[in-house]
């Protein structure tokens, strides 16, 4: 992106080689070649990223029951997106971007999504997910931030947030965002 | 890194390249063992056909290249896929400089595939005797023998060709930073980008007539320049050519370390 304005700092860094280290992002679109399968797949993550823990990612494979030589192409979109999250999520990074990772699936899949994620980021790191299904996240949120048009319209603290207006976070955000 | 992105981007180009390269040499070679066979209606049917579909596959491996080159770029950088590349732990130049050089490796391989072709599909002692009649009045004007001439020859078409991919690249990345018909500006870029060699070559050569009477008669009258003129002009190009490649990648280089608007 083309930034317009405003300034983002990592670890008091602009975004960059190093930034790009430590962060593992999983936007909201199937970004990997269709043409190649997995095992090639994870060879590209391992070439490219020093954090990437190949024995999670293969481990985490076997319980979907996925052959490593299927192409992508072959494969449905929610897998894709599965595998996505699992290349994602087998990365030790510092930071997590999660792009909308549960639009778009069924709510068994979202509950797959929120499992591999909680059971899957390395202790210690932060984990930013965008979503507009907030009911199925509610309970996982530290800190939420409401942002309209480009703009932020709130930040706070999960739990002190709920206390304060004695409701969900779900709640919260429709009350806001009324059409 | 830059390594590491250019085997993958070489391993995505020559996917498909190599079916070409095969086809290319398969029906060169075709053309001439049928050749080979005398006497025969049948036969000199075949290598005609044979002959025709190679040249139809030498100038399709080149354009098919100069297209899947640029097709990778627009994929890579600026569609689903450049989600990944853009947030690979790697520098946007490296990124950039993987795209150039695999530019440079598979344009040559498909050059030398090309140029293997001809050779097998025209190699003979009374075919070289008609190219050595074609180029002998070029060769005595120019005072050069005709090995380095057709060296010369090749290098030139290889840094043309090149010189359209680098200005292809150039109008992929101004036509991306439009918000709407990103392809057709990037066409309408690419091609300005791609002419304007020739009016600078113009202007270049204007202002050294200014300076020079010999190539101001070139202006002014239908005189046939001397072998050191023609020499001057044919190094002038290839000069000029080389720099617009470097000008034109690093003006490349500089958009994209700007920031680039993904799709």
């Amino acid at each position: 992106m083309t930034p317009t304005s405003g300034e983002v700092l990592i670890n008091g860094q602009k975004p960059g080689v190093d930034s790009k280290r430590i962060i593992s992002y999983l936007p909201e679109h199937t970004y990997l070649d269709k043409n190649m399968n997995i095992t090639k797949v994870l060879e590209y993550f391992k070439t490219f990223y020093d954090n990437f823990n190949e024995e999670k990612a293969e481990s985490l494979l076997k319980k979907l029951n996925l052959d490593k030589n299927t192409r992508l192409n072959k494969m449905s979109k929610g897998m894709q997106e599965k595998l996505q999250l699992i290349l994602v999520m087998s990365r030790e990074a510092d930071l997590y971007i999660l792009d909308e990772p549960l639009g778009g699936v069924d709510p068994a899949t979202r509950d797959y999504i929120i499992d591999t994620i909680l059971s899957n980021f390395k202790e210690g790191s932060s984990i930013i997910i965008s979503t507009h299904l907030i009911a199925d996240i509610e309970r996982i949120l530290d800190e939420v931030i409401f942002i309209d048009n480009g703009t932020i319209k709130l930040i706070s603290d999960a739990d002190e947030l709920r206390k304060k207006e004695k409701t969900s976070i779900d709640e919260i955000f429709r009350r806001s965002f009324k059409c | 890194m830059l390594s590491k992105l250019l085997k993958y981007d070489l391993q995505w180009l020559y996917k498909s390249l190599i079916i070409f390269y095969f086809f290319t040499i398969i029906f060169a070679i075709s053309s001439h063992l049928f050749g080979l066979i005398n006497n025969s209606l049948i036969f000199s049917l075949l290598t005609s056909l044979c002959n025709g579909i190679s040249i139809i596959l030498m100038i399709s491996t080149i354009i098919y290249n100069i297209i899947c080159l640029w097709i990778h770029f627009i994929k890579n950088i600026y569609k689903e896929e450049s989600y990944l590349t853009h947030t690979l732990p790697v520098s946007k130049t490296k990124i950039f400089l993987a795209k150039i050089f695999s530019s440079i490796i598979t344009l040559l391989t498909s050059i030398i595939i090309v140029i293997i072709s001809i050779f097998i599909c025209y190699y003979s002692n009374s075919n070289l005797q008609v190219l050595e009649n074609v180029i002998q009045p070029i060769l005595s004007i120019i005072n050069v023998n005709s090995t380095i001439f057709i060296i010369f020859f090749i290098i030139l078409i290889f840094i043309e060709v090149l010189y359209l991919i680098i200005s292809g690249y150039l109008g992929i990345i101004i036509g991306f930073k439009s918000n709407n018909h990103k392809i057709i500006k990037s066409i309408v870029y690419g091609y300005v980008i791609y002419q304007a060699i020739s009016l600078i070559s113009l202007v270049f050569l204007f202002i050294t007539a200014l300076l020079n009477h010999e190539i101001m008669n070139l202006f002014k009258t239908t005189y046939i320049p001397s072998a050191n003129l023609l020499k001057f002009i044919l190094i002038s190009i290839f000069t000029l050519y080389v720099v617009f490649i470097f000008l034109y990648s690093y003006l490349g280089n500089k958009l994209i370390k700007r920031g680039v608007n993904i799709e």
